[in-house]
């Protein structure tokens, strides 16, 4: 092999395995739909499923399975939470950063709340936030309940809690925003990053052209103008206050020196009773580059990072026939699944570090307990460190990538740093001092009711890889033997954690 | 002549000749006339005006960065007594008490040291042209400085340095590499770049349990190599055959070279040993890309970019003293790029928002130390009241393909005159 780069692999990936069959866009599929669809769908809008999930899905069907998503409340979250949150949050005087990220990452990994789970990921990159700044877990604890409560929710109702959180204020320096010099950090970022993005966009993504220059969605006096409306809040903390949920809180200062207010090309009667941020972000919610901006970017991060202009123009048409509903965001992933050319998109695009991880570990037998020292070790914040990708410590605004740049993240050093992170999943041990997590093979076996190697096999293919090759499924039987033990079998599930036909969604 | 690795290991058969290869590397001429360029990308958009203070403008400078009183320890104005100890003049050999023209802000005493040494050019006005028309965006200004252009929206082309080397032999492991983990624009072409995410001596396959690790080893090699179900699992897999082709002789480089008293206060003196590891052990490689995050002061500028600034001066100079110290300084340059400088006046958070023109810094043996550009007026601003741009960013990195050997027409689209520091 040379050293040719994935990317351009990747861009040329849409030919499948499967020859799945097309199906009508927003409507319930009427043809019988194979395993390896089910298995397609629950890799891109869940963190995988085990092999009697795909069995249980594939016998209700996609639209079931996704409407009882879409009514998240219903479903029983309470055995997902293993941290006493947010009372720990605070531990002994000190925040405590390594309970609430252990926190989340095991609620991603065991709550039945699946596609929530999803969403919130991919609303976390879109609102990438970090700790490194916001310094306060109690605070950032608070900012990723109001990403969960509303992932499957209204895009307005989102981005105006965004905005008002306290963790978001820190992060873009809206905390301390004051006229008449004030900060334009907020203002250019929840434009460019968080609704609209920088060129006004078509119905199907492409640039609005004059000529040969494109149309920008905001001048530079916009973004002035803006961060004047926004000014006035303080994030307030007291250090010495041990209750998570009232040692910080948001106070609003009515600016009486920002002079006219001026964007999009209409002076603005901005309100001064504390919701001015509100105010801005419902106009900015409803700008008509945003249902093409976030659509393209919900594609690329479930889809394919190259979405076709016709999948991107369909489900922009069903963003804004839904705009103003609660569920909108659900909807559009409803259309998103049921959309023809969802399945054509099998295994054409990389996993995410955490789908690498969160993955690995829902779809087979594993124990993660709440431990009160975690680092160094086999942990779950070790894992997702050693792949670069902590949820809460992104490196900039961006994120741990920018969507359409996934294939960057899968290079020499991480195909290699992941052998590592794999070899301490499956190293790791009930009686590790520092373990929070780890693979139960005895249930694994009860689960699939043999001790021999072959059905073992069958199993681990079918979880990770639906069903692999006749030529890896030989090498794996070879080398579990008949009646494996427990290392075998470890050994089994970290040669398949790390074939490549694992590392894509 | 630089061994070609690649053949001289298909010659010798493997791995187990590499502590002979690297040997036998050594022994050969190195790249003497080939020059080695490592970019240091300063994430975030670095505050140039706070970086080099132009001390003729002071009084302007310090109205403009001191928009109230500041909180204790936020004052962004560095006090003029403070700067004439790090101050300098294009001429190099003018000792800091005796110039007037520029001032290092006083954290940077290691890049004041660099620059005594006449081999450190400082890009003043530096930044991308107005043409662009979204150059105050991390994304867009990002993406220009990695790929020499400009507006160039959502496409995605190759990187300047990637270009600049695509037909040159780097050896086995390629002609570039990036020490931040992932691949940065800058380097992409169509062949894989090495990414190590240091240290180095980790580059390679961390085993699972099994009953027998010979066995499963074996199990994963033959995994290896049988074809992925899907063209991106096989994009996946050619990454894979190339990383672990990589492993032995990054691992033989690693135990060659130990850098064991290398100083390593930062992220970055780690990024910097290994890229100075794989200089010294005569890799092949031509580009490398290090980075260096949290320039977007946006807030209590103060309380960060001074300690930012300080780090990357002594990490530069950690790296020529290890460098010197094997006599490998000869063909490397350095050069520090970030995506845009800051505006003129400071907010009310003491901290600086999205702005043009900045400094960028080349030092290297081949590099003839002064100023270069001309300081941007505190005055008289660009139509969107920042510090105007008065070198292209185009101008700085074609001077720096040309030092490459490359031809820099093609890649940044247009010619420029040479700018003559190197």
């Amino acid at each position: 092999m040379g050293r040719q780069l994935s990317g351009f692999l990747v861009a040329a990936a849409l030919g499948c395995w499967l020859a799945p069959l097309p199906k009508a866009v927003a409507a319930a599929p009427t043809t019988a739909l194979t395993r390896a669809e089910v298995q397609h769908m629950l890799r891109r809008f869940s963190f995988s499923a085990p092999p009697q999930t795909v069995t249980s899905v594939l016998a209700q069907g996609e639209a079931a399975w996704l409407a009882s998503q879409d009514n998240w409340q219903a479903l029983d979250d309470s055995g997902s939470e293993l941290e006493t949150l947010p009372t720990q949050l605070v531990n002994g005087g000190y925040p405590d950063y390594n309970i609430f990220e252990r926190a989340v990452y095991q609620h991603m990994i065991l709550t039945p709340r699946q596609l929530q789970a999803k969403l919130e990921l991919h609303w976390l990159d879109h609102f990438a936030v970090g700790l490194q700044t916001v310094g306060d877990p109690a605070v950032m604890y608070h900012y990723d309940q109001t990403i969960r409560a509303n992932a499957l929710g209204n895009f307005a109702t989102l981005l105006e809690a965004i905005a008002n959180e306290p963790a978001m204020m820190i992060w873009l320096s809206n905390n301390y925003n004051y006229c008449p010099s004030p900060n334009e950090n907020f203002a250019r970022e929840s434009m460019q990053l968080y609704s609209t993005g920088i060129y006004q966009l078509n119905s199907d993504g492409s640039i609005k052209m004059k000529g040969t220059t494109p149309l920008l969605n905001y001048t530079q006096d916009d973004v002035k103008n803006i961060a004047r409306a926004m000014a006035g809040y303080n994030v307030y903390f007291d250090p010495n206050n041990n209750d998570p949920q009232t040692r910080f809180s948001v106070q609003y200062y009515p600016q009486t020196n920002c002079g006219p207010i001026k964007y999009f090309g209409k002076t603005q009667n901005i309100p001064t009773d504390g919701t001015s941020l509100t105010y801005v972000m419902a106009q900015l919610a409803y700008r008509p580059s945003v249902a093409p901006f976030e659509v393209t970017e919900l594609l690329q991060r479930f889809v394919t990072e190259t979405p076709p202009a016709q999948y991107i123009s369909d489900i922009t048409a069903v963003w804004q026939a839904t705009k103003y509903a609660p569920d909108q965001i659900a909807q559009v992933i409803n259309a998103i699944v049921n959309h023809p050319l969802f399945n054509t998109y099998y295994r054409s695009m990389d996993k995410q570090p955490a789908e690498l991880v969160f993955g690995a570990l829902r779809q087979i037998p594993t124990v993660m307990q709440a431990t009160a020292n975690v680092t160094p070790g086999s942990s779950l914040l070790y894992e997702l460190s050693n792949l670069s990708q902590q949820l809460f410590w992104p490196p900039t605004v961006f994120s741990f990538y920018r969507p359409g740049y996934l294939s960057q993240l899968t290079n020499t050093g991480s195909v290699l740093d992941r052998t590592g992170v794999f070899a301490n999943i499956t190293n790791a041990q009930q009686s590790g001092a520092y373990t929070d997590t780890y693979i139960d093979v005895p249930a694994l076996r009860t689960l699939i009711g043999s001790t021999e190697g072959s059905a073992i096999a069958a199993y681990l293919l079918d979880a990770f890889l639906d069903g692999g090759s006749p030529t890896l499924q030989s090498k794996l039987s070879g080398f579990l033997g008949k009646t494996p033990d427990d290392n075998q079998v470890l050994g089994g599930i970290w040669l398949l954690l790390n074939s490549p036909d694992y590392a894509v969604n | 002549m630089l061994i070609k690795r690649r053949n001289v290991l298909g010659s010798l058969g493997g791995m187990a000749m590499l502590p002979l290869l690297v040997e036998s590397l050594q022994a050969t001429e190195t790249t003497d006339t080939n020059t080695i360029l490592v970019v240091i990308y300063l994430q975030g958009g670095n505050d140039g005006l706070n970086t080099v203070i132009p001390l003729p403008q002071y009084k302007y400078y310090y109205n403009l960065r001191t928009p109230a009183d500041p909180p204790p320890g936020e004052a962004l104005a560095y006090p003029l007594d403070a700067l004439q100890l790090l101050a300098f003049d294009s001429n190099p050999s003018v000792p800091p008490l005796q110039a007037t023209e520029y001032a290092f802000a006083p954290p940077m005493v290691a890049m004041r040291d660099l620059y005594a040494t006449g081999n450190l050019a400082v890009i003043a006005g530096v930044g991308l042209p107005l043409a662009e028309i979204n150059g105050l965006s991390h994304s867009n200004a990002t993406m220009d400085w990695m790929t020499g252009q400009i507006n160039i929206g959502l496409v995605q082309p190759s990187g300047w340095l990637g270009s600049t080397l695509v037909n040159v032999n780097g050896g086995s492991l390629g002609p570039t590499c990036s020490m931040s983990g992932n691949i940065p624009l800058l380097i992409t072409t169509e062949t894989q770049p090495l990414v190590i995410n240091p240290p180095m001596d980790y580059f390679g396959v961390h085993y699972g349990v099994s009953d027998d690790g010979k066995k499963l080893a074996e199990v994963y090699k033959a995994i290896s190599n049988i074809p992925a179900l899907s063209t991106s699992g096989q994009a996946d897999e050619a990454v894979m055959q190339t990383a672990l082709t990589d492993i032995g002789i990054v691992k033989s480089l690693a135990k060659k070279e130990k850098a064991k008293d290398y100083p390593l206060p930062s992220w970055l003196d780690y990024q910097l040993r290994d890229i100075g590891r794989l200089i010294a052990g005569n890799s092949g490689i031509r580009g490398f890309f290090a980075e260096q995050g949290g320039y977007d002061t946006h807030s209590a500028q103060a309380l960060s970019q001074p300690n930012l600034l300080a780090e990357l001066g002594q990490a530069i100079v950690n790296f020529y003293e290890y460098l010197s110290s094997l006599n490998v300084t000869k063909n490397v340059v350095v050069m520090t790029v970030s995506d845009f400088g800051r505006r003129p006046n400071a907010n009310l958070n003491f901290g600086t928002d999205h702005g043009a023109a900045s400094v960028s810094f080349v030092f290297g043996n081949q590099v003839k130390g002064g100023v270069y550009g001309t300081y941007p007026s505190l005055k008289k601003f660009d139509p969107n009241g920042n510090l105007k741009v008065n070198v292209d960013f185009r101008n700085v990195l074609s001077d720096l393909i040309v030092a490459m050997g490359g031809n820099p027409t093609p890649i940044l689209g247009e010619t420029w005159p040479s700018l003559g520091f190197i």
